[in-house]
């Protein structure tokens, strides 16, 4: 039986496996992005999950809100990307530092 | 009367004026002979001046020429005070500045600062004139810087030579030294009478009530306020311990030095004192503790000048022991004798030092006494003049220097204080010394052998040199006979000091039989074993006698003082400026301040690497963490 608990530690996982892809890929900023998206999703199953358990049509609107927003919200990182890749000529992160005091 | 008191000082002014400014068509000897003219005419109407005084019942001329300035109740005026003591110093400096205008015609008629140095001679008169005449503190101190500025001028005349500049200098800075508490003592007693005035200060003199006044480090008011004008008139007059700048003052032209540095300018002091003789009566501290300062500075310059080789320097160290005379007799408040040494004193003192520069001249600009020798037969007339000048100066029976000095030793005995009668011990001895140098002087320079060469060069200077010499040779033998005017001499609001004196035969008669003779004999038989016949040496046979040579040479070390104590002032000043200015606030605050938020700054920087991962990592780290602390709170 799959109960809520299962649910909430999936996209805990989902949620750490992003945060973490963020942390230790030093390679591709576009794996940055796609990190980001996976920490949206693992979010939006917590809401469906909550949603469905406390039967609340409300949190699975919210969801789909969420969702457009992250899909015009990587548009927009990948346009930033690909501008810059035209500057640089690499996506490596570790050249990536211009912010350094 | 006001309008020739007016033209006095604008005479001189004016000669200074036109002889500095004129072009160089005015040739040298024409703008001496102006110069010395409108001299000439300023003297006249001071003699004018003299008689209108004297013929007159005790009147006394006073006015303002103008307000100069008007604030608020302060009044300072240009003006003048005329009474016979000041009408008395107005020609004996107007007289003397005369003789020197004429003696400079000749002096330096090859120098190229010719007409500068009439220029300032005569700016130097107009000073001291201004500081004579005066009825007010403020015109006083205006002449007195005046005078001050211009000896600065004249002493530093050659400013091509190192040692003159040195010396004029010194001769500023010493001089400064002393004005700033003579300026003192001017606030002080102006904050007593709301007035610069000398008659509202003297006329208000009783409504003040002495007793009431603060004190200041155990003294009176009026003590304190008169012993800081008199530490100005030590600067000026070259007293212990401020006269090192007098005998380097003789750097400047010979006549300078007789002008200047002998008769009229070293004596402000004296008359300054006898102008402000009502407060010195108020003040018992203060004159004793001029006694002791004159009565020493009598004795100890007089030492230095028995071992000087210098013609002027010698004459410069009896100029500051004479000074020292008449400051003793201020001590006992006889200002009136005082001033009567200072009259003889400024003829037979300008005298010598005109000799002293008639010698010079002749024998090419050498003043190394050790260099001269046997001149009497070379130059008669100013061995004349000379001779004349020391008996005047040693107090040989019926020259004027013998009624002056022996009136001060006479007033100082009838005193019958212990300082007193220290100071009268003090002043005989002097006698002695100066009996010994002045003839060490006379036998070294015009007597003996020649040392310094071929004898034949020397001459006799031109009638110009020598017919000043022997105008003051008269009147140094002839002023003494005046004695009854200065024993009379009132002060001014005062009245007549009460002097002992009992016709001209007694005086005389009294002052052979006292003990200033028995010096001057001594003295003569001293200097005749010692020096007549060039044994300069004699005292070197006896270790003692050595000892007290070495002392004396040191001339006390005075100017190590001073050079101590400005090197202490140095110290001080650097210490002050590295370790409290630099060390503390620029180094502490206004710079190290910023240096400190900048090295903070620099471990700060190291946080901000610029990689995003590390920004992510610290985010979700301190999320964990407070989140962590919120669970276990919460638990």
């Amino acid at each position: 039986m799959i109960t809520m608990s299962h649910y909430l530690v999936f996209s805990a996982l989902l949620f750490c496996i992003s945060v973490a892809g963020i942390f230790i890929n030093r390679k591709n900023i576009l794996l940055l992005l796609m990190s980001i998206e996976l920490m949206l999703l693992a979010v939006n199953t917590n809401f469906i999950v909550f949603s469905h358990y406390s039967n609340d049509i409300t949190g699975q609107v919210f969801v789909f809100f969420i969702l457009a927003v992250a899909a015009a919200e990587s548009a927009i990182g990948l346009a930033i990307i690909v501008s810059l890749f035209r500057i640089r000529n690499s996506l490596e992160i570790n050249l990536i530092n211009n912010l350094k005091g | 009367m006001e309008s020739i008191l007016l033209l006095i000082p604008i005479l001189l002014l004016a000669s200074s004026i036109i002889i500095g400014l004129s072009s160089d068509s005015l040739n040298k000897f024409y703008s001496g002979v102006i110069s010395t003219s409108l001299v000439f005419s300023s003297l006249i109407l001071s003699i004018i001046v003299l008689i209108k005084i004297y013929s007159s019942n005790d009147e006394i001329y006073y006015d303002n020429f103008y307000d100069w300035i008007s604030i608020n109740g302060l009044n300072i005026g240009i003006g003048y005070l005329i009474d016979k003591f000041s009408s008395i110093m107005l020609v004996v400096v107007l007289f003397i500045s005369f003789v020197v205008h004429v003696y400079s015609i000749g002096y330096m008629k090859h120098e190229e600062d010719f007409k500068r140095f009439f220029s300032y001679i005569a700016l130097f008169t107009f000073s001291m004139i201004l500081l004579v005449m005066s009825n007010n503190l403020i015109q006083l101190f205006i002449g007195w810087e005046g005078v001050g500025l211009v000896s600065y001028l004249l002493i530093g005349f050659f400013y091509k030579k190192s040692s003159a500049i040195k010396a004029n200098l010194k001769a500023f800075l010493i001089n400064r030294i002393g004005d700033m508490f003579f300026i003192l003592g001017i606030v002080m007693i102006y904050s007593l009478f709301d007035s610069f005035d000398y008659r509202t200060m003297f006329l208000n003199l009783d409504s003040v009530n002495l007793s009431n006044l603060e004190t200041y480090f155990g003294l009176n008011y009026i003590d304190f306020a008169c012993l800081l004008l008199f530490i100005g008139a030590m600067a000026k007059s070259a007293q212990i311990p401020l006269h090192v700048w007098l005998p380097d003052s003789m750097e400047g032209p010979t006549p300078i030095s007789a002008l200047i540095h002998a008769a009229t300018m070293v004596t402000a002091g004296i008359f300054m004192v006898g102008r402000l003789a009502p407060f010195y009566e108020l003040t018992e501290f203060t004159t004793d503790f001029i006694l002791i300062i004159g009565a020493s500075t009598a004795l100890f310059m007089g030492l230095i000048a028995i071992f000087e080789n210098d013609i002027k320097k010698v004459i410069a160290y009896s100029t500051i022991s004479q000074l020292g005379y008449m400051v003793s007799a201020l001590g006992i408040n006889a200002y009136t004798v005082s001033f009567f040494h200072l009259f003889t004193h400024a003829f037979f003192k300008a005298l010598l030092f005109l000799c002293a520069g008639s010698v010079i001249m002749s024998l090419h600009h050498n003043q190394d006494i050790r260099k001269m020798g046997g001149l009497k037969s070379k130059l008669p007339v100013t061995y004349a003049c000379f001779l004349i000048g020391t008996l005047c100066i040693i107090g040989f029976p019926l020259t004027s220097g013998f009624f002056s000095k022996d009136l001060i030793l006479e007033v100082m005995l009838y005193e019958e204080t212990t300082i007193s009668f220290i100071a009268y011990i003090m002043l005989l001895i002097g006698a002695l010394v100066t009996t010994i140098y002045s003839l060490r002087l006379m036998f070294i320079v015009f007597y003996g052998k020649y040392r310094g060469g071929d004898v034949e060069e020397i001459s006799e200077q031109s009638n110009i040199i020598l017919i000043p010499l022997i105008l003051l040779a008269v009147l140094s033998l002839t002023s003494g006979y005046i004695i009854k005017v200065f024993v009379d001499l009132p002060i001014f609001m005062y009245g007549i000091k009460d002097i002992h004196y009992d016709g001209m035969v007694t005086y005389i008669e009294h002052g052979i039989l006292s003990p200033a003779t028995l010096t001057l004999v001594l003295g003569f038989f001293i200097a005749k074993k010692l020096y007549k016949d060039n044994k300069e040496f004699l005292f070197l046979e006896n270790n003692f006698l050595v000892e007290i040579k070495k002392v004396i040479k040191t001339k006390y070390k005075f100017d190590e003082l001073f050079l101590y104590s400005s090197d202490v002032l140095k110290k001080t000043s650097i210490f002050v400026t590295h370790k409290l200015d630099i060390g503390i606030i620029e180094n502490v605050f206004v710079n190290g301040v910023p240096k400190k938020i900048n090295s903070f700054s620099k471990i700060l920087k190291k946080t901000s690497s610029g990689y995003l991962y590390h920004y992510a990592f610290s985010i979700v780290f301190s999320l964990v963490v407070i989140f962590g602390i919120i669970l276990v709170r919460v638990l």
